[in-house]
């Protein structure tokens, strides 16, 4: 297994339609993602920006086959590399792991105490490329330098407890590259970490998409984050999709106004103006309103976002907005 | 919001210090399983602190580097293990009694987080009564009720809240609250710890308005603890950066910000991701290699050195002191002259 | 910045103290086991009406010509071996077993709350000394310490019963209550206080001890149910109370030596401290639910 060859990478993963339902104790219905829209290319990286109860997680974690049992996906398709990976099941668990890999913000509770890490990595060659102990301790050691681990050698033998954040965190990206996957999905994961650390983690992502072609989906609230390593970005607000397109379109010339709002309110260490916040806070996911799911908070809105749900729809150069107000206007 | 102003006659003009801590240190002592004392963690170290009236001074630092630490130096929820503070030029380090709680009415906090910080078992109006009969002689009793409404407002809470309990309002929500009861004693200086960084990035522009309007409202002066610059740039007047328990630089915000000195803050400032991608391609990135060293055995010398670029066999000798750069501006750098052109 | 799914938002909106009682009401599991309960506490209380349902209310009105046999008209459970109405006496056993099960917690309870709240609250050395003194009760076997102890007395009846199991069921809810204090003491809200200028035994009353008792509240409703099961345990083992007194302990003693011939003299006082012991188990598991705001 040569991990430094590079490969074809498939063609990615494309999310149409998906709806995702929480069923609450109390008996309410939760949408948590509705009528979700992605796609990620081989050697791309898209960022799905997001706050809390966004739906950003709920989507990767779809993606993977990975959510709660009380979750219940109510529409939609997922594919990976032109294979439908829904409703979840086979076809997800045989490429889960191999063609499709994710990291967590956790990186303690992603990892078992009692085994060094050396040996969890090791394991992923052992079970899934049916290596010998002594390969796959070698494949272990070179992955290991790969994600920038000093001293390899050493750290093959530590335990996560012995670890730094920043440590932890490269460790389990490389658990999570063993198989050379087509595109992983990195949910948060240097939202726990310092800034200092965060750019090397980052660094260390995007180089395995230039490099590698590998796809990759990065899920932050963050929008400096966004702003440092997307190709694309998907914006999302309260479970769905509000505005996606390049980079420079989203964060540069945003349209949606909950966009516009979040660039316009996010610090900054380059200058000190902030301007005006977002009123309200987020809606209450078991609650939505009729219509547009931002109406509340929106300096724009018109009548017409109370009663009908926007859909995104492009509005020129392969930006997608939905927006009653915003989407219509030109182009 | 004029009935706060009056119960607390600023008798200090703006620019004075209001809060000094000098030589500052904390050092917790590590214990194996049988309790015996097998080394010390070295938390603040010597740290020289002024506070001046009506001021917002940041403090910022990575995480282990002891700012939390300091927060409760300074709010005298802990004790340093030298050093002395002063409120204006009364000495408050060992203060007790009846004088600590009137040194509470003077110096309030904020903590980090909001769902933590308020008894999930009384209501919000409960909570914010509680400073109120803490400080029996602020407020009469039949005029706590209308306080507790004062409160509310002011923080931009509705008055029906107080009869409600935490879990019913968001992290936002909650968080006002939490300021509010600090507010309930006037204090003139609060101490915000991390406040805004367990919230939403909208909400915590909320959040960080709110601080703002009655910082110019109540004249209050904040020592802001923050691990996030952005965050710090937008609401603070000076800033210090701290690296495992010491300052290491400090100075006015928009100075700091633009002309870094020490190489700690220009790494620092070069790893926060900018929100404009057009500026990725243009800007300078300084990546520090290794992990912040354990704080039980800092290196010797300058504790920065084992991560920089510039260090060489000086800084494992001296431990440098906080030099002027210019008026207001320091840092503690014996290189600062390559520092200078390496930024 | 953690990003709240859904479900975690759902989770919040339970939980508020006033309610606990109104969702309490709404879970058959506490409905019914308060209902039986309230039925047995009255009982304890106020045996002879209960007793005196089918017209034979006296339980040491006895007739040795009925010895042992079986239900009879008026005599639903039928006749122990001093002839005596069964039903009768068990009705009558109840006082003793609950009040034992009763009296016993809320000592114990007391104790946990005095001793747990202050080796939790004040740590260091003071911790250190009730830490040990608490393991060793704790050590012990509750059932043998207590054979030991009454064998010891050589009294007796309902309070050295008490006593003897009171001795040594205290040591589990003071764990319990000392290590909630703990994480009480170290709740954001306690610092916020402190900060406030708050004086100890405020903060111990407002804010540590109200969060801190739930769980002991809870253990305190199980354990009920293992006081009265220990009583019986002891009685049954001839070492707890003795005849004449009447208690379910009593009669399961006596039955054993007659269980092949008449298994009705066993049944029927099992059946009762079966019910109160579940009763009590399912109340504790109800009141968990109810005060703790995470479960659902």
């Amino acid at each position: 297994m040569d991990l430094h060859a590079p490969k074809p990478r498939g063609r990615g993963v494309s999310i149409r339609d998906l709806s995702v339902q929480f069923r609450t104790p109390s008996g309410s219905v939760v949408h948590a993602a509705s009528n979700v829209e992605l796609d990620v290319a081989p050697g791309e990286c898209v960022v799905v920006l997001g706050e809390s109860g966004s739906g950003k997680s709920v989507t990767a974690r779809a993606t993977m086959g990975l959510l709660e049992p009380n979750a219940h996906i109510a529409s939609g398709s997922i594919t990976l590399d032109g294979t439908e990976l829904l409703p979840p099941g086979r076809a997800i668990e045989a490429a889960r792991g191999r063609r499709i890999s994710m990291v967590f913000q956790d990186s303690l509770s992603a990892l078992n105490p009692v085994h060094t890490v050396g040996a969890q990595i090791a394991e992923m060659f052992q079970v899934h490329g049916k290596l010998s102990t002594r390969r796959a301790r070698q494949e272990t050691i070179q992955l290991m330098r790969k994600v920038a681990i000093p001293d390899p050698d050493r750290r093959f033998r530590a335990y996560p407890h012995q670890l730094s954040g920043g440590m932890r965190q490269r460790i389990v990206i490389a658990m999570a590259l063993a198989l050379h996957p087509q595109v992983l999905i990195a949910d948060e994961p240097t939202t726990a970490l310092d800034v200092t650390v965060q750019a090397g983690i980052l660094d260390l992502l995007l180089g395995l998409v230039r490099e590698e072609g590998m796809g990759l989906l990065f899920i932050t609230h963050d929008v400096g984050v966004a702003a440092e390593i997307a190709d694309r970005v998907v914006v999302m607000y309260a479970g769905s999709v509000v505005e996606a397109g390049t980079v420079e379109q989203v964060l540069v010339r945003p349209r949606h106004p909950y966009t516009r709002g979040l660039l316009q309110t996010a610090p900054s260490v380059s200058h000190a103006r902030r301007d005006q916040p977002i009123a309200g806070s987020l809606p209450d996911p078991a609650d939505l309103p009729t219509g547009c799911a931002f109406q509340e908070r929106c300096p724009v809105a018109v009548p017409e976002c109370h009663q009908v749900r926007p859909a995104l729809l492009p509005v020129g150069g392969g930006q997608q907005v939905a927006c009653h107000v915003e989407g219509a206007d030109d182009d | 919001m004029t009935d706060l102003m009056q119960t607390r006659p600023d008798t200090l003009r703006p620019g004075e210090d209001a809060l000094t801590g000098r030589g500052l240190t904390r050092h917790f002592p590590v214990r194996d399983g049988l309790g015996r004392t097998v080394g010390t963690v070295k938390a603040v170290q010597d740290v020289d602190l002024q506070l001046r009236s009506g001021e917002c001074l940041a403090l910022v630092g990575e995480s282990g580097c002891g700012k939390s630490t300091l927060a409760s130096l300074i709010t005298l929820l802990d004790r340093p293990t030298a050093g002395s503070m002063r409120l204006e030029e009364q000495d408050v380090s060992s203060l007790r009694g009846r004088q600590l709680r009137e040194f509470r009415r003077n110096v309030q906090i904020v903590l980090q987080d909001p769902y933590a910080a308020l008894n999930p078992r009384l209501t919000i109006g409960q909570s914010l009564r509680e400073p109120l009969e803490i400080h029996g002689g602020l407020v009469r009793r039949g005029e706590r009720e209308a306080k507790v409404v004062e409160l509310l407002e002011l923080v931009g809470l509705d008055a029906s809240h107080r009869h409600r309990y935490p879990h019913e309002f968001s992290g936002g929500q909650r968080q006002r609250v939490c300021i509010a009861r600090a507010l309930a004693v006037s204090p003139r200086i609060l101490v915000c710890d991390e406040p805004v960084s367990a919230l939403d990035v909208s909400v915590q522009a909320q959040i960080l308005d709110l601080l703002q309007h009655l910082q110019r409202e109540l004249g209050l002066a904040y020592l802001f603890i923050s691990h996030d610059l952005a965050v710090v740039r937008g609401i603070a007047d000076r800033v210090a950066v701290m690296y495992l328990g010491r300052i290491v630089e400090e100075g006015p915000t928009a100075e700091v910000f633009t002309h870094p000195r020490h190489p700690y803050t220009q790494a620092l400032l070069s790893s926060v991701p900018v929100t404009d991608p057009r500026e990725r391609s243009t800007r300078e990135r300084i990546r520090l290699s290794g992990d912040v060293p354990s704080p039980t055995d800092p290196p010797s010398g300058c504790a920065f050195r084992s991560r920089c670029w510039l260090a060489t066999d000086e800084c494992a000798t001296t431990v440098p002191s906080l030099e002027h750069v210019s008026a207001d501006h320091r840092a503690a750098c014996v290189r600062l002259d390559a520092a200078r052109t390496s930024a | 910045m953690s990003s709240a799914t859904a479900a975690e938002v759902s989770i919040e909106t339970t939980g508020r103290p006033r309610g606990v009682l109104r969702k309490l009401l709404r879970r058959p599991r506490f409905v019914i086991s308060a209902t039986a309960l309230s039925l047995l506490v009255l009982m304890a209380v106020a045996p002879a009406p209960f007793a005196g349902i089918f017209g034979h209310g006296d339980p040491r009105a006895c007739d040795l010509a009925r010895s042992g046999s079986g239900a009879a008209p008026g005599h639903p459970f039928g006749f122990d071996i001093q002839g005596c109405d069964l039903y009768a006496q068990v009705v009558y056993g109840a006082r003793p077993s609950i009040t034992i099960g009763i009296a016993v917690t809320l000592i114990s309870v007391l104790v946990a709350v005095a001793v747990g709240s202050i080796a939790g609250y004040y740590g260091g050395v003071v911790d250190s000394v009730l830490g040990r003194v608490i393991d060793v009760f704790y050590g012990f076997p509750f059932i043998v310490a207590a054979i030991v102890i009454l064998t010891a007395v050589g009294v007796r009846n309902i309070w050295t019963v008490c006593a003897a199991l009171a001795a040594f069921s205290w040591p589990t809810m003071t764990r319990v209550m000392r290590s909630s204090v703990i994480v009480a003491k170290n709740a954001e809200y306690v610092r916020a206080a402190r900060a406030l200028g708050a004086s100890d035994l405020r903060i111990l009353r407002r804010h540590i001890l109200p969060n801190a008792f739930a769980p002991v509240l809870v253990l305190a409703s199980l354990s009920v149910a293992g006081i009265i099961a220990g009583e019986a345990s002891l009685t049954f083992l001839g070492v707890g109370l003795q005849p004449p007194t009447i208690s379910w302990g009593v009669q399961l003693n006596t039955a054993q030596s007659y269980f092949n011939s008449a298994s009705h003299l066993l049944l029927y006082p099992s059946i009762f401290l079966s019910v109160t012991v579940l009763a009590f188990v399912l109340l504790g598991d109800a009141v968990r639910d109810a005060v703790d705001p995470k479960a659902h």
